[in-house]
């Protein structure tokens, strides 16, 4: 079939789907307003930003703060630390939700699964505040729980908080429990789309339980897997600072420090925004060739990939 | 299809609501510009009869959590009353202006003046152009150029690294500042036990009352490494950071001084023996006052106005409950140390779109009249203080008291204030603390203003000095790294960069000091 570009067609198009293009339209709005138009402030990444003056009125410095950040003493070990923080929470993340959906969904027990399921994406909807204030209350030498419970089989209490090889295990620790369950929203309603009659035939083969988790549940759900992990692999370098932030200390530092905390001691405390933007700049573009990567590959050996 | 319109409509503006409530901050709205085309407003009863029009004066300041912002406040009438000039006051924020204050730069949408909370920020603004210097203005400011000649060196603490003055100083109001060595007096006494002197007491005493209370931590305090630095470093005769040493007249690093080991040696003998609390690296306020009022602590340091804060409540309970305050210590040379003497960097910058500047001026330096102090220090006789065989006493409880129901001694309300005004309400014991105090507060440590390219080099190769220094402080006083590294820990400091990073404040400080 001929493609419709004719001229008048496209404005034919438009007014049938008028009233779609019209709900889209909000949506678009605020992506173009919040998120496309603001990237023209990378600018200020390049420029010796003048808050007085204003952006277009400051001087240009070109690569100056790219240069300064690479430059820095704390490059390498934030980087560093950033990545294999980010690495850790896409390699230990990833398993849980996909298990937790599986498992559910052998339930048979409808009010079980709900019970399950609702108790287990609460703690998603907790601040990071308060879930550091629990984190370093229940790790606490002096009267945390863990250490109280560790005392009763013998082990002295131990300083989590103040160990750097304790951060990770404890920051990844936290961010499981908080978000497994909303993640596991997602496959559910993936493990939901498989054709029922897939089992059936299965069952007809005279698979069991396992045999048909492993031959027709798993390979059902993969295309959401590989997508979700392309996601996440595009988000390593995204940490959320805000807990990062509240529950390092400098004992932790060798560990704990990353890209957005560090950012935030030397360039927010400053008021030096140029230095900001162009580290968050540098972060954007490693960000996006991992992306890029990560779909290629899955392309390639998965079969499935966002473009 | 007006359904689809209607529910279109309902998914933008919660698309919007939802960006607005991701705005965090208690951010007051901005100050409403007053476009006054003409000066004849009529005035209020004003006492001067020089200018018998008022203009209207744009004033943003911001505002501490127990005592916020209040525009019908009676200090405000005052200021109106002994000026002649209108003011439109308005908050920008609780605690931490910064933020506000950034984007009200970056917006262009500046009042007249605006109160700031460091020098450093109003030195950024004016370099950028957002402020004025007020030396340009001293015609127009009479009793500011009187003070200025009495109060030299704090004048000239608030110069910027050319020489200009984007920031007004201000004196008298550090009461709340000071810090000081507490113990539980009542306690010590119970049990015999003498007042510790020096470190070595300190110690000493600590091991005494573990012995009698086996689950105390004898020494708490707050904020972890940045507690040493800003209470106890003094008493070692060193500080945190870059300091000026007047007895050898140089500038130094603190934390590679020999002393800020003695200072690490101690803390680790207090870690390993358990005196100090495991976790002293992530106390925080909450924990900490957990400890001193539940007995866990017998020792702390921190500032003056805790100890009223701790025995009033405590007292109601448990009567014998008595917190109270120690001379400095005997420092590890054998020489008493001293307290710090704070700086309050708090002051009044000019915006360089100010539209009524002379109104502003002339506001801003009545506040360095001798009238302006007392009335903003002492408020009126009758409604805010009495005086009696001519000792004057304010009509306030306290503090909070005083600023929640007048507005004295609120942020953006005081420059040059009397301190007998908030010591006449203090009880006889804080008043004596507050006078025996004097005698041990250090000699004011200089703030040399750095240039651009300074604070750059600073911004980063600091950051990464000081981030190595609280690595390492923390794991030798955890013991994760033996003490015998110390002087390969001041070769890594050095590698850093330290050298250079002192002798920037060296430069800057003769630079400042070279001026007329």
């Amino acid at each position: 079939m001929k493609p419709a570009t004719r001229p008048g067609m496209l404005a034919k198009r438009l007014f049938l789907n008028r009233y779609l293009l019209l709900m889209f339209a909000p949506c678009f709005i605020f992506y173009i307003l919040f998120h496309y138009l603001p990237m023209l402030g990378i600018v200020i990444s390049f420029k010796n930003y003048n808050m007085y003056k204003g952006i277009a009125a400051s001087d240009w410095v070109g690569l100056k703060y790219f240069r300064l950040f690479l430059n820095s003493p704390d490059f390498l070990p934030v980087m560093r630390n950033t990545l294999v923080l980010g690495l850790c929470k896409v390699i230990f993340e990833m398993p849980l939700p996909i298990v937790l959906a599986i498992s559910l969904n052998e339930l048979r027990s409808r009010l079980f699964k709900r019970f399950v399921q609702t108790v287990s994406y609460l703690p998603h909807f907790i601040s990071n505040v308060v879930v550091a204030s629990m984190v370093l209350l229940f790790l606490s030498p002096s009267t945390g729980e863990l250490n109280r419970l560790l005392g009763m089989i013998g082990i002295g209490p131990i300083n989590f908080m103040s160990m750097p090889e304790m951060f990770r295990p404890v920051y990844i620790a936290s961010e499981i429990w908080q978000h497994t369950g909303w993640a596991t929203i997602i496959y559910l309603a993936a493990l939901t789309a498989i054709d029922p009659f897939l089992y059936e035939a299965a069952d007809i083969d005279g698979a069991n339980r396992w045999q048909k988790i492993k031959h027709v549940t798993i390979p059902g759900i993969l295309p959401v897997i590989v997508i979700i992990m392309i996601l996440n692999v595009g988000n390593v370098l995204e940490i959320g600072f805000e807990k990062v932030f509240l529950l390092y200390n400098p004992a932790t530092y060798s560990t704990a420090d990353i890209v957005q905390t560090y950012v935030y001691r030397a360039a927010f405390n400053g008021g030096n925004y140029s230095y900001a933007a162009a580290i968050g700049v540098f972060l954007g573009v490693i960000s996006c060739l991992f992306l890029l990567a990560t779909n290629r590959v899955a392309r390639k050996y998965g079969g499935t990939s966002l473009w | 299809m007006w359904a689809m319109l209607l529910l279109a409509g309902l998914l933008f503006m919660s698309a919007c609501n939802g960006v607005q409530t991701g705005n965090t901050g208690a951010t007051e709205p901005e100050p409403e510009q007053l476009q006054t085309e003409s000066a004849d407003t009529p005035s209020e009863a004003a006492e001067e009869t020089e200018t018998t029009e008022s203009q209207v004066v744009n004033l943003v300041t911001f505002e501490y959590a127990d005592s916020p912002f209040n525009k019908e406040w009676r200090v405000w009438d005052y200021i109106e009353e002994a000026t002649g000039v209108q003011v439109n006051p308005s908050s920008a924020a609780a605690n931490n202006p910064t933020e506000a204050y950034n984007a009200m730069v970056a917006s262009r949408d500046l009042p007249d003046i605006m109160y700031m909370n460091s020098y450093a920020m109003a030195n950024r603004y004016g370099e950028q152009g957002a402020l004025q210097n007020f030396l340009d203005h001293l015609d127009r400011m009479p009793n500011f150029q009187q003070w200025m000649a009495k109060y030299k060196e704090l004048s000239n603490n608030t110069l910027s690294a050319d020489g200009k003055m984007y920031i007004l100083p201000n004196e008298g109001n550090t009461s709340g500042s000071f810090i000081l060595w507490m113990y539980r007096e009542d306690i010590f006494a119970q049990h015999n036990i003498a007042a510790p002197k020096s470190f070595d007491d300190v110690y000493a005493v600590s091991k005494q009352l573990k012995a009698l209370y086996p689950d105390s931590y004898p020494l708490s305090f707050r904020y972890g490494l940045g507690g040493l630095d800003s209470y106890f470093s003094l008493n070692f005769n060193t500080r945190g950071s870059v300091y000026y040493n007047y007895a050898s007249e140089e500038w130094r690093y603190g934390p590679a001084d020999d002393n800020y080991k003695s200072m690490v040696e101690f803390f680790k003998r207090m870690y390993d023996e358990k005196l100090i609390p495991p976790d002293w690296l992530t106390v925080d306020t909450n924990i900490w006052q957990q400890h001193i009022s539940t007995s866990q602590s017998f020792l702390t340091m921190d500032y003056l106005g805790r100890i009223n804060l701790f025995n009033e409540p405590m007292q109601r309970e448990n009567p014998e409950f008595k917190l109270n305050w120690l001379p400095p210590l005997v420092g590890v040379d054998g020489v008493p140390t001293h307290y710090i003497n704070p700086v309050l960097q708090h002051g009044y910058g000019l915006t360089t779109d100010a539209e009524n500047q002379d109104a502003a001026l002339k506001l801003l330096d009545w506040m360095y009249s001798e009238e302006g102090r007392q009335l903003l220090s002492w408020g009126k006789l009758g409604t805010d203080y009495t005086e009696r065989d001519g000792v004057k006493k304010l009509n306030y409880k306290n503090v909070p008291d005083l600023r929640v129901n007048s507005g004295l001694n609120t942020l953006g309300t005081y420059l040059w204030t009397d301190p007998e005004a908030v010591l006449s309400m203090a009880v006889e014991d804080e008043k004596n603390t507050f006078l025996a105090l004097q005698q041990y507060l250090e000699k004011v440590q200089p703030i040399p203003p750095l240039n651009p390219e300074e604070i750059e080099f600073v911004s980063v190769q600091g950051e990464a000095i000081k981030k190595a220094k609280e690595e390492n402080i923390a794991r030798f006083i955890l013991g994760t790294r033996p003490l015998d590294e110390w002087d390969q820990y001041v070769g890594e400091l050095k590698e850093l960069g330290l050298d250079q990073f002192v002798a920037i404040y060296k430069t800057a400080h003769e630079r400042a000091t070279a001026r007329p």
